[in-house]
């Protein structure tokens, strides 16, 4: 659906055309940093949206389901940067928790892409992130976050480590920090637009 | 502009925080329509409706109506649902802002703008797949982010 609007109202029109809006993922495991870049990156603080696991679960109509139901709510920090007047980009930062899978497959649909962030005191917490982009073909990179305290590994340290493909961009960033979040975004574009160029 | 002598009812003021959000859908958890991505582009369209057209509009649709008079992303939506506009300009909405009240769920909102799509209130975009589209855009992201 590229655009909506009802026939019976055709001489309604947005005052003017809608920002383009593109979606970024920000994954990894819990505290990895994934509220921190979002904020540091975006126009404004983090937002939290949420979603409840009734949207799946309970058929139209469904009022008694839904009464009975004991919901699940799932929390989710997003940012917007507006890149200008009919460009916007939304950051996603996705629920910690593996069984909240349903809402990665949402977010990546569409998703120009993925920073995996990586905490080097807990590495193996973005492994299942850095499987569901492989398998879903979404362009991805890996951030390593560097909290203070740990130990700096070097870059091929990480890389093996993750035993990702040696074509999966690897930066060290510092998430708190703006410049360093937005050069984490800038090379994730530049990978997907390889990833893009290679694919046409 | 919404009409001052229609002021949206706060939907939480009487009855709490919304324990059960999908009341104000009277039950329904799937929009009319298809799905309706967190980041989708929604617009009000035109002037507010009135006289027949507002039959059916509950205060919730007042609410996006109102949210959305300049394009925002459905999760915006969601977060802003119920929040005074400007501090200094209190309305008659919901609790108190904070990260404790993330607002309604992504999936009342989508259900309520299903409705505002079927009554020709609200336009609605899908974000844009990079993917499909062509690399000028991938150029466009790049120069804006260099610019931050």
């Amino acid at each position: 659906m590229a655009s909506e609007h009802s026939d019976r109202t055709p001489a309604r029109r947005p005052a003017r055309r809608l920002p383009t809006a593109i979606k970024i993922i920000i994954a990894g495991g819990f505290g990895a940093g994934k509220t921190t870049m979002v904020g540091s990156v975006s126009d404004t603080p983090p937002l939290r949206t949420e979603e409840m696991l009734t949207d799946r679960s309970v058929g139209i109509d469904d009022t008694a389901g839904v009464e009975g139901k004991q919901a699940t709510t799932v929390a989710m920090d997003f940012g917007r940067i507006s890149i200008n007047q009919n460009l916007v980009l939304y950051l996603f930062g996705t629920p910690g928790q593996e069984r909240f899978w349903f809402m990665w497959d949402e977010l990546s649909l569409g998703a120009l892409g993925a920073v995996v962030l990586a905490d080097t005191r807990r590495l193996a917490d973005c492994f299942p992130a850095i499987d569901y982009f492989e398998r879903r073909g979404t362009p991805f990179i890996v951030a390593v976050n560097c909290f203070e305290g740990a130990r700096r590994y070097d870059l091929d340290e990480v890389q093996l480590a993750l035993n990702v493909g040696g074509g999966i961009p690897i930066v060290l960033c510092d998430a708190r920090d703006r410049e360093s979040s937005r050069d984490v975004l800038i090379t994730l574009v530049e990978h997907a637009q390889k990833a893009h160029t290679a694919a046409h | 502009m919404i009409p001052d002598g229609d002021p949206p009812r706060a939907p939480e003021a009487e009855s709490g925080p919304l324990v059960r959000p999908y009341v104000v859908t009277g039950g329904r958890t799937a929009p009319t329509r298809g799905h309706i991505d967190a980041a989708a582009q929604v617009v009000a369209l035109g002037d507010p409706p009135a006289g027949e057209e507002r039959r059916g509009l509950t205060p919730e649709h007042w609410e996006i109506l109102r949210l959305c008079r300049t394009p925002l992303s459905v999760a915006e939506i969601a977060a802003a649902f119920g929040r005074p506009a400007h501090p200094a300009d209190p309305r008659p909405f919901g609790p108190t802002p904070g990260a404790e009240h993330p607002g309604p769920p992504l999936g009342v909102i989508r259900v309520l703008l299903g409705d505002l799509l079927d009554e020709g209130h609200v336009t609605v975009e899908q974000p844009t797949d990079p993917k499909v589209a062509d690399l000028n855009l991938y150029r466009e992201i790049l120069v804006g982010l260099r610019a931050l």
